[in-house]
């Protein structure tokens, strides 16, 4: 086993690792920019070596610091989190010709899965379904005539773009050449490249990804399937395990794909196949994340395993901790992402400080964080605070501890999204598991917090009314004679 | 004089109509009976006509934090509320609320935009952002061009007014 892990990262996930790492007798090293000095994950670690240099978010990415570090610290393993260095090949291939493990997967198979259209080819070329599109290639008719066939309804994208510019969705043939020419067009405007390319438009699609774990050998376990359909501005908020109305049938071919996948590239370490489904069964390869994902904590509550202590022993050579035949999912588990933002204004990101903050216990109740009282929350860093992890027996009982668990969190001082997240847990439609990526758009209207109540407003205004010294000269201080007159201000 | 205040950004205007025996609290046509229990720092325990509200409480800058059953509030004293008013009239001005930087400009001086038209996407804390024009008029500046950082409270962009119609002139 490793002795001695730097975690390359910072935050909950920072915490975590070392958590998992104590536990398993490993001594650890934190790095810290002079911004989170004070830090949890500065505190926890054995020993905490702060970074050089202005810019916090550069810091954690200086390969050459981190590198240093290890090796004046007798480091013998990397751990790189999610985010940051964690999918950085180059880091990958220092790390280890430095001598150090790099807890992950090699670079060769990073590289390959890393990159969307090199693994999107790799997943085809080993069965892996990936939605089926035509690229055009010079010839306007010959294109028309592939684009035809890969059927409707086609999204129609320009092949330099991004952001959604330029995208055209054609339910039928007829409007295909029309659509087509004034995508290129747009294309031709937006990113100085006419090229576009026609993909088959999944309806009302949902996110499911699938956590595999392999030795690096061909040998693969895959711990079943998140869904992680929920997002704002494509970023996952809510998350949970098992898929909800998903059929076993249809959910062991997504795993199964998932791992021949995983086999093929004979990938080391975790990993997380992202796919989508739609509306009629049918999914798709989407990418592969060759990393530990943020939403992992719910494969670990419904399959009763330690990822982190996995990738350890898997990096360590001692193989992959269990059978696939001894893996099971029971119970239901979701995790709500808190983030310092406000869901009323676009989910801007907020800043401030935690000024208060009471964290919710209970059984089924998980809140894995790198925060404490009193920490500044700056624009230096990513606005995920925190998340909220619960386990039931079933999915209403994890719901029911999620609500229940938003309720008990107090975190105040900073803009969050957790009455949003709140509202969520109790919208009828997410009860019913009626889910897609189209979720928190559709259901908006729903998902406003109503209007307080007249008796909840003044106890609001008063409690911190209550707070302010002139109010309180006004209410209580002044001799009689004078206290029917109000506030002066400066 | 009334006693002026935010409740998440709506004014709330209170004033205090008796203080013996017991405190007395008019908020619009409605006057509460108030007490408080608790005055120690994060707990509140506040009794309005009765009945006992707790809570927490947090107070940054001159906004306070307030949470109560299961929802959080954002209340503004006095200041905030004047800083509101200020910066609100006339909503001539773009601020940066974060620092950031800007994305890309969808805008030139002398443009005429509408309420709610987007004028600029910039990026902060790893999120792109369009902010849109508060209301209908006309371009006057923009202060900081595409590509480049800017402080908190940075004037972005200014508007002013369209200017009224002018009658036809005669040929």
């Amino acid at each position: 086993m490793l002795k001695k892990v730097l975690i390359a990262n910072r935050g909950e996930i920072a915490c975590r690792v070392i958590r998992t790492c104590k536990k398993l007798g490993i001594a650890t090293v934190a790095i810290y920019h002079h911004e989170d000095r004070l830090a949890p994950h500065v505190k926890l670690a054995d020993t905490a070596v702060q970074l050089k240099g202005d810019v916090p978010t550069a810091s954690y990415l200086d390969q050459d610091q981190i590198i240093a570090i290890c090796q004046a610290n007798d480091v013998d393993g990397i751990h790189p989190g999610y985010g940051f260095l964690s999918e950085n090949a180059g880091f990958v291939d220092r790390v280890t010709a430095a001598g150090i493990t790099f807890i992950g997967p090699d670079a060769v198979s990073m590289k390959l899965m890393g990159d969307k259209i090199r693994s999107r080819d790799f997943a085809r070329a080993h069965g892996v379904p990936v939605a089926p599109s035509a690229m055009q290639d010079g010839d306007l008719d010959e294109f028309l005539k592939q684009a035809e066939q890969v059927g409707f309804p086609l999204l129609i994208k320009a092949s330099a773009g991004g952001g959604g510019k330029g995208m055209k969705i054609v339910r039928q043939a007829s409007e295909l050449k029309e659509q087509i020419t004034t995508a290129a067009s747009e294309a031709q405007r937006y990113f100085g490249d006419s090229r576009v390319y026609a993909e088959r438009l999944v309806e009302l699609p949902r996110h499911i990804e699938v956590q595999v774990l392999g030795d690096g050998e061909g040998n693969v376990v895959h711990l079943f399937e998140r869904e992680c359909s929920l997002q704002r501005r494509y970023q996952k908020i809510v998350e949970e395990s098992p898929a909800p109305n998903l059929p076993r049938e249809l959910r062991d071919r997504i795993c199964n794909a998932a791992v021949e996948l995983a086999k093929a590239a004979k990938y080391k370490n975790a990993g997380t196949v992202e796919f989508i489904l739609g509306a009629d069964g049918e999914f798709y390869f989407l990418e592969m994340n060759t990393r530990l994902q943020v939403e992992h904590p719910i494969t670990e509550e419904v399959v009763g395993v330690d990822l982190v202590e996995a990738q350890l022993k898997v990096a360590a050579g001692e193989g992959i901790p269990f059978k696939q035949g001894d893996m099971k999912q029971t119970g239901w588990s979701i995790e709500c992402r808190i983030n310092a933002e406000e869901p009323e204004k676009d989910f801007r990101p907020a800043i401030g400080r935690i000024g208060r903050l009471r964290v919710p216990e209970g059984e089924g109740v998980r809140f894995d964080a790198g925060i404490v009282e009193g920490q500044a929350v700056t624009p230096a860093f990513d606005s995920m605070l925190a998340k909220l992890i619960t386990f039931g027996t079933t999915r209403e009982e994890a719901a029911k501890r999620m609500e229940q668990a938003l309720s008990d969190l107090v975190m105040l001082g900073v803009p969050n999204n957790i009455d949003y997240l709140a509202r969520i847990m109790r919208n009828p439609e997410f009860l019913a598991g009626k889910l897609h990526t189209g979720f928190l758009p559709q259901e908006a209207d729903r998902l406003i917090a109503p209007d307080a109540s007249p008796e909840e407003q003044i106890a609001a205004v008063l409690a911190a009314a209550f707070l302010d010294v002139d109010f309180r000269r006004i209410a209580f201080d002044i001799p009689e004679p004078h206290a029917s007159i109000g506030f002066w201000r400066n | 004089m009334s006693y002026e205040m935010l409740l998440n950004e709506q004014d709330v205007s209170l004033d205090i109509v008796a203080r013996r025996p017991d405190l007395r609290i008019k908020n619009g046509d409605t006057v509460h009976t108030v007490a408080e229990l608790e005055t120690t720092g994060a707990a509140f325990e506040v009794v309005i006509d009765g009945k006992t509200h707790t809570g927490w409480r947090y107070a940054i800058g001159d906004e306070v934090f307030v949470r109560l059953g299961t929802r959080t509030f954002i209340v503004g004293l006095p200041q905030a509320q004047l800083r509101a008013h200020s910066q609100g009239a006339g909503h001539d001005a773009l601020h940066a609320d974060m620092p950031g930087t800007v994305i890309a400009l969808h805008t030139e001086v002398g443009a005429e935009v509408k309420a709610g038209d987007k004028l600029i996407t910039i990026e902060s804390m790893k999120l792109q952002v369009g902010l849109v024009a508060p209301r209908d008029g006309v371009i006057e500046a923009i202060h900081v061009p595409a590509e480049t950082a800017f402080d908190r409270g940075a004037l972005l962009i200014s508007l002013v007014a369209l200017a009224a119609p002018e009658a036809p002139k005669a040929a």
